[in-house]
């Protein structure tokens, strides 16, 4: 009734993804992309793991290795001076996908004062060689007849290894 | 020195750092209920029963502290002609057909399993309560600017169950209609207990 938003949805069908079971681990390269900017000479670097963690020499040349044991995802990977990091996540496991949150804070008081900022990942296996994260993030707020929001949706996708 | 700088070395080796995220508190923030309210004593002669929707959002202000912020939507079942004094006067207003509530609720989890699946809540509510009632449909009262609702305070106190989302309520709603309206009748009633079922969703 307050809101109107429009937004295009690309329905992805799922049905073929793969059942997950309750404990299995996988691992696979994550990739170090860099993002030039258009008016800085500076070069900006990303990758999966970095953004969930801020650690800055990750070593790319081993795999990072992924296990899910029923409510929790654990990400392992190691950096240039051989430390091992052990990222671990509370979340949830679906059927055919695990999803978690990094964050999912609201502040709700309807016309007058309005927030919500949440970030989710969710884990797909589209077949037995990929692994998927789909990562959604919603940043918005209203404060009486003034609003503003922001939403993205992004996947990130990666081969897996065979024989772990 | 050489074992030293084997444990050293040992040690670097298993150097592990486990970072544990928080776990994030999915908790439903819209509500919506439906009930039935009965009324008590006094108010009891005003009405015979009420429908009721409502919808809450919420936001967590502690660990199991919540405050839910909406509106309720009462449907009057049989309402009761009321008199009601106009100019020293009274008047007999056709029974009210609905009422609305528009208010905060404190809401507190007493018990949340550790799955978060079930849980039981106390809230604690406070907010504006209009009855409305209609000035008589007649040529007498045409002219006449008569506003004849009652808006009054009202007060509840509730208890709720809820497995998976889905539970069931009731509270007491305290309503003291004659507290900023002294035309209506003197002891109008005040009290009413809703009875219902309760689900919530994050959208």
């Amino acid at each position: 009734m307050f809101f109107a938003s429009c937004s295009i949805e690309n329905r992805i069908n799922r049905d073929d993804y793969k059942e997950l079971p309750i404990i299995f681990s996988v691992s696979f390269y994550d990739k170090l992309a860099s993002i030039k900017s258009q008016y800085n000479t500076r070069v900006f670097t990303n990758s999966f793991v970095k953004q969930l963690t801020d650690i800055d020499n990750i070593d790319y040349s081993k795999p990072i290795q992924l296990n899910i044991i029923k409510n929790e995802l654990f990400l392992k990977f190691q950096d240039n001076d051989k430390r091992k990091f052990i990222l671990k996540f509370y979340g949830k496991l679906y059927n055919k996908k695990f999803v978690f949150y990094t964050n999912y804070e609201t502040v709700s008081l309807p016309i007058i004062f309005i927030t919500k900022n949440m970030e989710r990942f969710t884990v797909y296996f589209p077949n037995e060689n990929e692994i998927i994260f789909k990562k959604s993030r919603v940043d918005e707020g209203m404060l009486l007849f003034f609003g503003a929001g922001n939403s993205s949706n992004s996947e990130y996708k990666f081969k897996l290894l065979k024989n772990e | 020195m050489n074992k030293v700088l084997l444990i050293l070395i040992v040690f670097k080796l298993n150097a592990q750092d486990t970072i544990v995220f928080p776990k994030i508190d999915l908790y439903k923030r819209n509500i919506i209920e439906l009930s039935v309210g009965l009324p008590l004593g006094q108010l009891s002669d005003k009405y015979e029963s009420s429908i009721n929707t409502a919808f809450y959002t919420r936001t967590k202000i502690a660990k199991h502290q919540f405050i839910d912020f909406g509106a309720e939507l009462h449907g009057i079942v049989s309402g009761r002609a009321i008199s009601y004094k106009v100019t020293n006067e009274n008047v007999v207003l056709n029974g009210s057909k609905s009422a609305f509530l528009l208010g905060f609720r404190y809401t507190r989890f007493l018990f949340r399993s550790k799955s978060t699946n079930f849980h039981i809540e106390s809230n604690s509510g406070i907010g504006w309560k209009y009855l409305h009632y209609r000035k008589p449909e007649t040529e007498a009262f045409d002219s006449i600017d008569l506003k004849p609702s009652l808006h009054t305070i009202a007060f509840s106190q509730g208890l709720k169950v809820m497995f998976y989302g889905f539970g069931l309520h009731c509270n007491y709603q305290y309503s003291p209609y004659t507290l900023f309206n002294s035309k209506a009748e003197a002891n109008f009633g005040a009290s009413s207990v809703n009875f219902g079922l309760s689900g919530s969703w994050n959208f």
